[in-house]
């Protein structure tokens, strides 16, 4: 195998996108990955330190990522399954594609996309929001690698950088190594090591000092194969003063057998500076979505997490802001959505090591048809951070008797002046406001999608119209089977 | 003492020779012997447990320090002087029948400026005594005492230590003992506390008695090593009973000791249990685990009152399973100092429908001390009209106090009434503010707030002495405080 590995690295290969530089150390390839004759490459499933190999090297990526990767895996292959949330010991991480390239190289416009998957943007209507100026730049991620790529012009001139993250790695080496891991380190989880090892695709924003981005930068995350595996990684710096708003959907095809999407996202606030991170995750159900997701908030900084799960199959989620700053306030608003064989386990964390640091979690859930939502929250307060407060505040809506909903909060407090408060309830939707309803001539089905779109307003009203709209759609799709 | 004999056992050496010698030893009868021989089997096969797993992240199970300690068992039958030399804390002897107590905490009172003054007159002292109508007392793992007042024994009331009770009321104990409330096998702690359990008290309330006395067992430690100590009380249909178990020990003790105590409460149908627990130990070289779990019975009532004071590490986890129509109210009040660490886990499962429960658990916290309050309200699939509320509140009174509050929910139903919240905060400005406005000085105005944050746990024990005792216990920890 190993021969005609190299056999194959000896034929001449004028179509290779991204050459292997002379100096890469090949030797531990095993596997034809970069037959030159396709150049969108054989996909192998499986994960080892070769398959890692393949993908810096293909990605010409310098040493010291090469390195990161490695040492990640490893990482990686140390760390437990988490035996807590959903059950992830399903997971066979040798069926599962670690990287597929779908296309030869990134598309200068929708038309010179390969037809099908110019078609399945089309039909997720994102041209048509970039052709209107809905947004301010555009990135279409399709399997493991970003297929568009567009930013305004105007804000390009201001010097707002939105690459891909590997164009960023390629152009930006400085800015990306300066910034890169610094939130996450690769050794902070099982899944955030397993998306350092084999991190492929994501955004990349800088946004210069005291540069207000007024509309949303956006990002579609497309899986279309099999037992696919997306890692992502998304590396957003605004620095001092400058605000941007991203937002990122995410959709795949249902097949028979289970994908999984890993990302890890990464995103520093610069002192007084304003990031929102808004996400609608409507993967199919049979996706497990593990994802890491931190912010560090300087002095007089605001960040906060929208984070909407409808999809996939398990989701494990638990975005999170560290204050690191005095008067840095942080928020995450979450709504999940959990129907039959789903299991929402989303939630939220924030970390308090500043005085004066102020925060807010509000998190809405909703089970039906035997779906499960757990809301896992942690509140920490380190020593000497005087001044905090923070409140928290989680609602469960339960549809029938068959669903469950769980809330496992943490309140962690090392300091004596704080102000903490968390609180949830629980409940059904009334007989009587069904009642009401009905008696104005609704159909059960609708007062029911009202309440519950009423349920979720504090989160929905926070979305761009857009995706309110979207938000309040799916909902409403969801419940047509709910009710009898 | 006539025969000092103490024997002593190793974790090391605990195979089924040094059980069945032990059991020997213990004049047990022959199916206790068997009960001992199946949790030791269990035993081998249990994985003990580690500060690795979430039911043992906040304690570590090696506090119980069962490598280096001997597990001690004075031999002592009831009556013997096992208790004999001992010096005890003033104030520590609550349920001492007959004898002054808090004699020189008196002082302790009157040196705290008499902030609150609840008609504590000249006979303040004898108010804070509790005359009970049964006590057992058991001295580092050996009765020394059994008393019962005899209209309650006409009324057939058994009071009991534990080795009697298997000898004599084998057809009472035998089917209960650590198999429905407390099932051995259900972990390791318990499986060890079944085969090694050297001394405790067996109450019986036949169906229909009302006992209006309160009934005491006492734990006392006198010396280092670890005794494993437990409580079954049976009250039958339409029964009711008060049960105080009070922990304490000298302030100075020879060496780390360690208490292991289980008590399970079989709550009959329509049948009122109340139970108090005091974990008052006077040294903290005393560190404690105690299990407490409560199955009560369609309507059966159950109220628990948890109050830790004393100790190194303590850990007090009561579990309470509801049948149909059952309430049960769990209420707590904390108050640790300096090198205190107390875990407070509560489970409170509705397991049919219609049941009641709150929980209502409060904690002051002064220098580097620490609270950990772990809720988990379980509300099983078909536990409909369920009507549940968890509070939880932490009084932060030093810069250097750790608390934390964990209120969980599972719930599995939607015909559900839930909610929890906690809250971790220090003395309000603004009442301190509005008290010294009125002339009161800074410091008895703090503790003033400090007493109302307790009071509203204080006003709901109905034992007036219990009531008293604790209010004293508290001005004392208080007027520590001042001290600094």
């Amino acid at each position: 195998m190993a021969t005609e590995a190299r056999d194959l690295q000896l034929q001449p290969s004028p179509e290779r996108i991204n050459p292997v530089p002379e100096d890469v150390d090949l030797g531990a390839y095993k596997f034809g990955w970069h037959d030159p004759v396709h150049s969108v490459f054989t996909p192998k499933r499986g994960l080892s330190h070769d398959v890692v190999e393949e993908i810096s090297a293909m990605k010409s990526e310098p040493e010291w990522m090469r390195k990161f990767r490695h040492k990640a895996l490893d990482a990686f292959y140390r760390k437990p399954m988490p035996q807590w949330g959903g059950d992830l010991n399903t997971i066979d991480f040798d069926n599962i594609y670690y990287f597929l390239r779908a296309t030869e190289k990134q598309a200068e416009s929708w038309e010179d996309l390969p037809a099908d998957i110019k078609n399945t943007y089309d039909r997720l209507g994102i041209p048509e929001a970039e052709k209107q100026r809905l947004v301010s730049g555009v990135a279409a991620q399709y399997e493991s690698e970003v297929v568009y790529h567009k930013v305004r012009e105007d804000l390009e001139a201001q010097g707002v950088i939105f690459l891909d993250t590997d164009a960023a790695l390629r152009e930006r080496e400085d800015l990306f190594r300066e910034h890169f891991a610094t939130v996450i380190p690769a050794a902070d989880n099982k899944f955030s090591a397993l998306n350092s090892a084999v991190w492929s695709g994501g955004s990349f924003i800088w946004i210069p000092e005291g540069v207000h981005v007024d509309i949303p930068l956006q990002a579609y995350f497309r899986i279309n194969s099999q037992n696919m595996g997306q890692f992502e990684r998304t590396l957003i710096i605004a620095e001092p003063g400058s605000s941007v708003h991203y937002v990122e959907g995410c959709t795949a095809p249902i097949y028979s057998s289970d994908s999984l999407h890993s990302a890890v996202v990464e995103i520093i606030v610069k002192p007084h500076a304003k990031v929102r991170y808004t996400t609608i995750q409507n993967w199919s159900t049979n996706v497990y979505n593990l994802v890491t997701k931190r912010a560090a908030a300087y002095e007089g900084a605001t960040m906060e997490w929208i984070d909407g799960n409808i999809g996939s199959k398990l989701t494990m989620k638990y975005p999170a802001v560290l204050l690191l700053g005095e008067h840095a306030h942080g928020e995450i608003l979450s709504v999940a959505f959990a129907g039959d064989g789903q299991h929402q386990d989303a939630g939220a964390k924030l970390t308090f090591a500043a005085p004066n640091t102020t925060g807010q979690i509000v998190s809405k859930s909703i089970s039906r048809d035997g779906g499960r939502t757990s809301y896992r929250g942690l509140i920490k307060v380190e020593e000497d951070s005087p001044g905090v407060r923070v409140n928290v505040r989680c609602d469960a809506l339960l549809l029938d008797e068959q669903s469950r909903s769980d809330t496992y909060p943490y309140n962690d407090v090392k300091e004596e002046d704080v102000t903490l408060g968390h609180e949830a309830t629980v409940s059904k939707i009334g007989d009587d406001q069904l009642f009401y309803l009905r008696s104005r001539g609704l159909s059960e089905a609708e007062a029911t999608a009202m309440i519950v779109r009423g349920f979720i307003e504090p989160i929905s009203k926070e979305l761009p119209m857009e995706y309110a709209l979207e938000l309040n759609r799916l909902i409403s799709l969801q419940m047509e089977g709910a009710v009898g | 003492m006539t025969e000092t004999s103490i024997e002593t056992l190793t974790l090391r050496g605990l195979d089924e020779a040094a059980v069945t010698a032990w059991s020997e030893a213990l004049g047990d009868p022959g199916w206790l012997r068997a009960r001992r021989l199946e949790a030791l089997a269990a035993l081998d096969k249990l994985e003990r447990p580690t500060n690795r797993e979430e039911a043992w992240r906040f304690t570590d199970p090696k506090r119980a320090g069962l490598d280096r300690h001997r597990i001690v068992r004075h031999a002592g039958r009831p009556d013997a002087a096992g208790a004999e030399g001992v010096v005890l804390t003033p104030g520590q002897a609550l349920l001492t029948p007959g004898q002054a107590v808090l004699t020189p905490g008196q002082a302790v009172l009157t040196q705290g400026q008499a902030v609150l003054d609840h008609g504590r007159g000249p006979g303040g002292a004898a108010a804070t005594r509790l005359d009970p109508g049964g006590l057992v007392t058991t001295v580092d793992g050996a009765t020394t005492e059994v008393a019962l007042a005899g209209d309650l024994a006409a009324r057939g009331v058994i009071l009991t230590d534990l080795a009697t009770a298997a000898r004599e009321h084998a057809g009472l104990v035998e089917p209960r003992f650590m198999t429905t409330a407390a099932p051995f096998a259900d972990d390791w702690f318990l499986a060890l506390h079944a085969t090694l359990v050297t001394a405790g008290a067996f109450l019986y309330v036949p169906r229909g008695v009302e006992v209006e006395v309160p009934i005491g067992a006492e734990f006392r430690r006198t010396t280092a090593g670890a005794t494993f100590a437990h409580t079954l009380v049976v009250v039958e249909e339409g029964a009711s009973l008060t049960l105080v178990q009070q922990h304490d020990s000298p302030e100075v003790i020879d060496g780390p000791a360690f208490h292991h105590g289980v008590t399970e409460l079989l709550v009959g149908p329509g049948a009122s249990v109340q139970h108090l627990s005091l974990q008052e130990w006077g040294s903290e070289r005393v560190n404690h685990f105690g299990v407490q779990r409560a199955e009560v019975a369609r309507q059966g009532r159950f109220r628990s009152f948890v109050v830790t004071l004393g100790g190194g590490v303590v850990r007090v986890s009561p579990d309470v399973v509801l049948r149909e129509g059952a309430e049960a109210d769990l209420l707590g009040a904390v108050f640790a100092d300096e090198g205190q660490k107390f875990e407070h886990r509560a489970t409170v499962t509705h397991a049919e429908p219609h049941a009641r429960s709150t929980l209502l658990y409060k904690a002051g916290l002064l220098g580097g001390s620490r609270n950990i309050f772990n809720g988990n309200l379980i509300i099983c699939p078909g536990a409909r009209g369920t009507d549940a509320a968890q509070t939880m509140r932490n009084l932060v009174l030093s810069r250097h106090a750790h608390a934390e509050a964990n209120p969980f929910l599972e719930i599995l139903n939607s015909d559900v009434k839930a909610a929890h919240a906690a809250a971790t905060g220090r003395v309000d400005d603004l009442h301190l503010f509005y008290l010294q406005s009125r002339g009161v000085p800074r410091e008895v105005a703090r503790r003033l707030v400090v007493f109302g944050f307790f009071e509203e746990i204080l006003a709901q024990v109905t034992v007036p002495a219990v009531r008293r005792r604790l209010e004293a216990a508290l001005e004392a920890e208080l007027a520590k405080e001042v001290g600094r």
